[in-house]
């Protein structure tokens, strides 16, 4: 965490270090005190030396006349030895101070000692050889040791006798410093007291007021914008009780600022700080110079890479990749980054271990103010795991495609199959409706004629002539017919629609089944006045057929060519031929000479239900599913059925059936049933051929 | 009971039973076996009513009916369409070409009569 207040606290730290300056006002007491002090000391000075001055004047001229006095008064004592009158005279002198006088004779030798005076002061017990008398004999004055002393010689008429010496301590001056001093300070403290007294009670509001101020800016921190009172005994004090209420005031509006811009402030170091630990649970991030030294690796590049800080921090950052990389690589690289541009891509890089892996890395060059790059921040993330997944898939891939284009090869196929099967499922649906549709519609025709005569002859027959009770029950008759004819019809066909048809195939003679047709017809002809003219092959005709369904096929079409033919001939005709690949099939051929069927009629005529002329059809029985059936059965065994016809003039209905090889082996079972020689069969292959 | 019914059909039994059913209402009556033919005959015969069947060779009945609707000298005439495919498209198929009626095959000459007689009532 950034510590904001830092900064206040030095400065605070300061302030209260170093030595703290005396209050004012004792600051200002000293001052006074010494002022005064010193002016009366002066003056104490000046009065003690004029007096010490006067004073000692006095007391050495008094003391040299008293020492001279004594020297004459004594000459005497001296030839005589006796100082006893020496002594009364002395004590009857009045001296205001003590004198100590001491009676030496010539040689020095102390012949007396008397103490005159007032007993104040003892002269120190001085020792003779420190205090010896002059030597020439001449009055002598000496200062030593705190003590005046006057040496007066005691002169005889012609030898010197002795020495008079008077001493008085110097101390009597320094009592009347005392005194000065006593009665200085007497008058001077009063003055002294007065003034400083004076002077605090003239400072003490101002003092106050500062004191308070002072109190109030070291507590304006939690006092900010309250006020204080002002005092207004000095401009000075004024201004800064004006300038401190001011300053509070403005902390507070400053305040706000502050706190918000510091919570902006802390916001955008608290997300940086969780960006940066977010980035370095992901990134292996590395700051290098522009020397390309490492100078910076996070925790995740050491786990990642296996060495430790210590290892990588201050080595040129080529440590962390593979030795055999490319050196062009790198120069590129670098150049870009150098450059100031960023640099994105993928690097190999290199374990501790001796392995590697494979880093995604983002190269951001920190630019200075000249637009030079002065570090690179390198941020990677280990795609080692997707790289090998990558060339994994790559392989997958390879095969994937491969099988892919065969799948789809596949599909496409399937797919082509599956359109057409339903396709021709879809046909065969709509065929399937329509159908059932056209066959409600046929069946509900004869239905509705039987119905209708049903219902006549049941209310009317008792009015009815005969003639035409029987030509109504004819109709219903014939009607009847028409409708078991179309039912068995529609079975027919649904049954091989369904695929439910029975085939009994079996090796048949086709020349035989045609022949049997045309007898059956043969009356119907004749009674129709028409010529049957039938032309079949003269070996046999073996297909592979279920004979009954043959028999319907050539039943049908002479039964149409009989129903629209009024006159003229009715051919039938069988011969046999070799297709493209020599393959024997025979054909059957029934000719008419009826009424026709037009180019457009002929492609529709073999659709289910389909009649050339509704009118003449109906007048002629016909269900319209005859030639359909013929279709359905002579396609069912490979053959063709076609149609060549002229309006007016005739028709031509030909189907065509593959031989049958059936045929030998059927020859073969005659032979072995004795029913036929060899010999006969070969003849009848020949003749055949 | 007079009046002229013309009959259009292409099965001959059918026309058999409706004309005999006409007949015995003592109405006049005339034939005609596809739609070309109806129209020829409606437009001369000038008939009341009009048995027109469905299903018929050069024309159907759908057309014809409308042609006959559409001309003022025969749209005067009740059209009976008549048809042997039973379902609701072709009742609706004939009331939007005019037909004023729509009878399914087979009918009952009974019910037919009495119809008749309800029509030529009017």
């Amino acid at each position: 965490m950034l510590e904001l207040e830092t900064g206040q606290h030095e400065q605070i730290a300061v302030q209260k270090t170093g030595r703290q300056p005396l209050p004012l006002y004792i600051q200002l007491t000293l001052l006074i005190v010494v002022v005064l002090a010193g002016t009366m000391a002066l003056f104490v000075y000046q009065t003690v030396s004029q007096e010490a001055e006067t004073l000692s004047y006095i007391y050495r001229t008094q003391t040299q006349a008293l020492a001279k006095k004594i020297a004459v008064f004594s000459r005497d004592s001296f030839t005589g030895g006796d100082f006893s009158e020496l002594d009364s005279m002395m004590k009857n002198t009045q001296i205001p101070w003590n004198l100590d006088m001491t009676i030496m004779d010539a040689g020095g030798k102390i012949l007396k000692k008397v103490i005159i005076g007032r007993r104040d002061f003892v002269a120190p017990n001085y020792e003779n050889k420190f205090f010896q008398p002059p030597k020439e004999f001449t009055p002598v004055f000496e200062q030593r040791y705190g003590w005046f002393h006057i040496w007066e010689p005691v002169l005889g008429e012609t030898v010197p006798l002795g020495w008079i010496r008077l001493s008085y301590s110097l101390k009597i001056t320094k009592n009347i410093e005392k005194r000065v001093w006593k009665s200085a300070l007497e008058n001077g403290l009063p003055i002294i007291i007065g003034s400083v007294s004076l002077l605090l009670i003239f400072l003490w509001r101002p003092i106050r007021a500062i004191r308070g101020a002072t109190d109030f800016a070291l507590r304006l921190d939690e006092l900010r914008g309250e006020t204080i009172s002002i005092d207004r005994s000095f401009l000075e004090v004024y201004q800064l009780g004006n300038a401190l209420n001011q300053a509070s005031l403005r902390l507070t509006s400053q305040d706000k600022s502050l706190s918000q811009s510091k919570e902006r402030l802390q916001a955008v170091v608290s997300e940086l700080e969780s960006q940066k630990y977010a980035l370095d649970q992901h990134a292996i991030v590395s700051v290098v110079d522009i020397n390309g030294n490492i100078h910076y690796v996070n925790d995740k590049f050491c786990e990642v890479s296996g060495f430790s800080r210590d290892e990588l921090v201050g080595q040129s950052q080529l440590i962390q990749y593979p030795q055999d990389y490319p050196t062009e690589f790198f120069e590129q690289l670098w150049q870009t980054i150098a450059q100031g541009k960023l640099w994105h891509g993928e690097i190999k890089q290199r374990k501790n271990d001796g392995g590697s892996f494979w880093a995604d890395t983002t190269i951001v060059p920190f630019l200075d103010k000249r637009g030079v790059p002065y570090k690179y921040y390198m941020i990677r993330t280990d795609v080692s795991d997707r790289k090998d997944v990558e060339e994994q898939l790559t392989e997958k891939n390879k095969v994937l495609e491969l099988l892919r284009d065969g799948l789809e090869e596949e599909v496409n196929q399937r797919t082509k199959d599956l359109k057409k099967a339903n396709a021709e499922l879809e046909k065969l649906n709509q065929v399937k409706s329509e159908f059932i549709s056209i066959v409600s519609h046929e069946l509900r025709t004869p239905l509705t004629s039987i119905k209708s005569f049903a219902e006549i002859l049941y209310d009317d027959a008792g009015d009815m002539a005969l003639e035409t009770q029987q030509k109504y029950l004819s109709i219903i008759d014939k009607e009847s017919d028409r409708l078991g004819r179309l039912i068995s019809d529609v079975l027919d066909l649904q049954k091989i629609d369904a695929g439910k048809n029975v085939w009994k195939d079996i090796a048949v003679d086709l020349n035989n089944i045609v022949g049997d047709c045309a007898e059956t017809f043969a009356a119907k002809c004749k009674e129709r006045q028409l010529n049957l003219n039938l032309n079949l092959l003269d070996s046999d005709a073996w297909v592979l057929a279920d004979p009954d369904k043959l028999t319907q096929v050539v039943t049908n079409l002479l039964s149409n060519a009989i129903k629209f033919t009024d006159q003229g001939d009715i051919e039938i005709k069988m011969c046999m031929a070799l297709n493209e690949i020599q393959t024997a099939y025979f054909k059957l051929s029934v000719h008419d000479s009826g009424i026709g069927i037009s180019e457009q009629e002929q492609e529709k005529i073999f659709e289910r239900f389909h009649q050339v002329d509704g009118s003449q059809t109906r007048e002629r029985g016909g269900s319209g599913l005859g030639l359909s059936i013929c279709k359905e059965i002579v396609e069912h065994y490979g053959g063709t059925i076609s149609v060549q016809s002229v309006l007016g003039e005739g028709s031509t209905f030909i189907v065509c059936l593959d031989a049958c090889e059936q045929k030998k082996k059927l020859g073969e079972i005659l032979i072995e049933n004795g029913m036929l020689t060899e010999k006969q069969l070969d003849e009848a292959l020949k003749q055949q051929q | 009971m007079v009046g002229k019914v013309l009959i259009c059909d292409d099965e001959p039994n059918i026309v058999e039973s409706l004309s005999y059913i006409v007949k015995k209402l003592g109405l006049a009556f005339v034939v005609a076996g596809n739609g070309v033919q109806a129209i020829e005959l409606a437009r001369r015969e000038n008939p009341d009513l009009i048995f027109l069947d469905v299903g018929m060779p050069d024309m159907d009945g759908y057309q014809a009916c409308k042609e006959l609707k559409s001309d003022p000298s025969t749209n005067t005439a009740y059209v009976i369409m008549l048809t042997a495919h039973g379902q609701r498209s072709d009742e609706f198929s004939a009331k939007q070409a005019g037909a004023d009626e729509f009878m399914t095959k087979p009918f009952s000459p009974r019910r037919l009569s009495q119809r008749l007689e309800q029509i030529m009532a009017r």
